[in-house]
């Protein structure tokens, strides 16, 4: 009896926990959606009547239009470079035992423990005394001084746990490097590649603090256009844009789930019971 | 061990990591100057000669509001990150103790989907929960522990909680982590000599977590301590945080000597000391 009761207390608490925990995680966000749908004129809770007006209102806001353009180009540009380059360095550093003990693993994570206000601040500082004032070249390599290290440590988990046996056994068989590239490597290393692609997209496309330092009396990023926004009108017209965001954001989970698998991406393996 | 350069056609694989090697290049290029700038008085290049000057640093860390500031700072760094931590042990068990798949992808999701939407969605769905007509107060008013609804934003308790919001997803993720590797069969060895399932958490799952658990508090803390965004709308001008400052000497002052030393200190506030904090905590466990 007594460790029954101790066993579903365990449970209780356990499950108790974990539900407060979650509330705590959506509550903010399944509030703001709740608000966008409410007919209150500013935002209030709970939210009194229905109406789709807000959602009316923001597909006519124009001051947008061009952030979203620019930041989806951005991201795009962002992704490719930081995807490529961050997945062949995970590769190499995979295969390379020289490379692993030269620190150069430590090098390329080291901007992911550093505050982007101060890598955005240095990043400017270096720009300005160099001359570079076009704000393209300045945000996509802001951008991905930031995003790349997160797509190398994803690629790398995944890099070192790619089956080198197959690669022989191709070369066994007689296939030259090239088809051993083409064929069985970049197949392998594919999930890497589009998964690291997708969150450096991701993470490009939501960065303020780096843009707003290095787009200084340029480019407007996406971002930026909205924190300028919501210095001046808090509304449920923002409460609308915010929805739209959460479930794009789903949106680009439910693709990476698809690509490469969530579990994988974070380190749980899945396993065989 | 085959090695790899006796195949022949084997690739360079220096070369593969030159991509990236230049596109981190002004990262550090940055990272260097950022150090050499905190030492010129600006505007630089006054008749042609620069000032160096320790006046920068000495404005960062002993000017009476910047300590204030940075002491506030330090302070939310250890609350969020022991906080954060905390909140996540319970969630990362959950996940890598699911017992069915679509339980474990949904608190995936749930850690996921806050962790990835705009930092400043985030910071105004937090503003919709913490002001005077949103959530808190709603409940507040209902169950009468508060008479009139009041605003919590602007205030350390509204930074400290929506610094908390963002970090918990990384605690979790990293916490996760850790758990996932650790194997289960240890705890049901316990359970099957007759512990119950207090104990198997207290005595064998947990201080087998501590590691995780202490470096989530940690990088919690170094997260919270270059708060940015959460302290400058959820905080306002009353509580600002290091970062504000900074940010404020680069777009009001133009002045990048100071912002430059105080970026300094951050960082050293930061990564220093979630460091020492990490030797001493080793020392003291004896490890």
């Amino acid at each position: 009896m007594v460790a029954r009761s101790l066993r579903s207390s365990f449970s209780i608490v356990g499950v108790a926990a974990i539900v407060f925990v979650c509330s705590f995680l959506v509550l903010p966000l399944a509030v703001i959606i709740g608000s966008s749908f409410g007919t209150d004129a500013f935002l209030k809770f709970p939210p009194r009547g229905l109406t789709l007006s807000w959602y009316n209102k923001m597909l006519h806001l124009r001051e947008f239009v061009t952030p979203l353009g620019i930041s989806l180009r951005l991201g795009a540009i962002v992704a490719l470079f930081s995807g490529i380059a961050g997945t062949l360095a995970a590769f190499a550093l995979a295969r390379s035992p020289y490379l692993r003990r030269s620190g150069i693993e430590a090098a390329f994570l080291l901007p992911i423990v550093l505050p982007s206000l101060v890598i955005g601040l240095s990043l400017l500082v270096l720009f300005n005394l160099l001359g570079i004032n076009n704000t393209w070249i300045t945000l996509i390599l802001g951008h991905v001084a930031v995003t790349m290290p997160l797509v190398f440590q994803t690629a790398c988990s995944l890099a070192t746990t790619l089956n080198r046996d197959i690669e022989f056994a191709a070369m066994t068989l007689g296939a030259p490097p090239r088809t051993v590239i083409t064929r069985i490597v970049l197949p392998l290393l594919r999930p890497a590649l589009v998964g690291g692609m997708i969150m450096a997209f991701a993470l490009s496309f939501d960065e303020f603090v780096i843009s707003i330092l290095l787009s200084q009396g340029g480019i407007t990023t996406f971002p930026v256009a909205l924190f300028t926004y919501m210095r001046f009108s808090v509304n449920p017209t923002l409460a609308a844009i915010s929805t739209a965001l959460i479930f794009g954001t789903c949106l680009v989970v439910l693709v990476l789930h698809r690509a490469v698998g969530l579990d994988m991406l974070f380190g749980l393996k899945r396993q065989n019971r | 061990m085959i090695d790899a350069s006796r195949f022949p056609g084997a690739p360079r694989y220096g070369l593969l990591v030159l991509p990236a090697g230049i596109l981190f290049a002004p990262f550090y290029a940055a990272m260097t100057l950022i150090g050499a700038i905190s030492f010129v008085e600006y505007p630089a290049l006054r008749d042609g000669i620069i000032n160096i000057t320790l006046n920068n640093y000495e404005l960062a860390l002993l000017d009476s509001f910047n300590f204030e500031v940075l002491l506030r700072t330090i302070r939310l760094g250890l609350v969020v990150g022991a906080l954060s931590a905390v909140l996540a042990t319970p969630m990362a068990y959950g996940i890598a103790r699911a017992s069915r798949r679509d339980l474990q992808l949904t608190l995936i999701l749930l850690t996921i989907i806050p962790f990835l939407v705009n930092a400043l969605v985030r910071v105004f769905a937090l503003t919709t929960v913490l002001g005077r007509e949103g959530f808190l107060n709603f409940v507040l008013v209902n169950i009468r522990i508060v008479d009139r609804p009041s605003s919590f934003l602007r205030s350390e308790f509204a930074v400290v909680m929506g610094q908390t919001y963002f970090v918990v997803p990384f605690a979790i993720l990293i916490i996760t982590a850790l758990m996932a590797k650790l194997n289960e069969n240890i705890e049901h060895a316990a359970s099957t000599l007759g512990a119950g399932p207090w104990q198997v958490f207290f005595k064998v799952t947990l201080p087998r977590l501590y590691p995780a658990i202490f470096s989530a508090g940690l990088i919690g803390y170094a997260l919270s301590v270059s708060a940015f965004v959460v302290p400058l709308i959820l905080g306002g001008d009353q509580y600002k945080m290091y970062s504000n400052l900074i940010f404020d000497q680069v777009a009001f002052r133009g002045d990048f000597g100071r912002a430059a030393a105080m970026a300094v200190v951050l960082l050293i506030v930061s990564v220093a000391l979630a460091e020492l904090l990490r030797l001493a905590v080793r020392r003291i466990a004896g490890r």
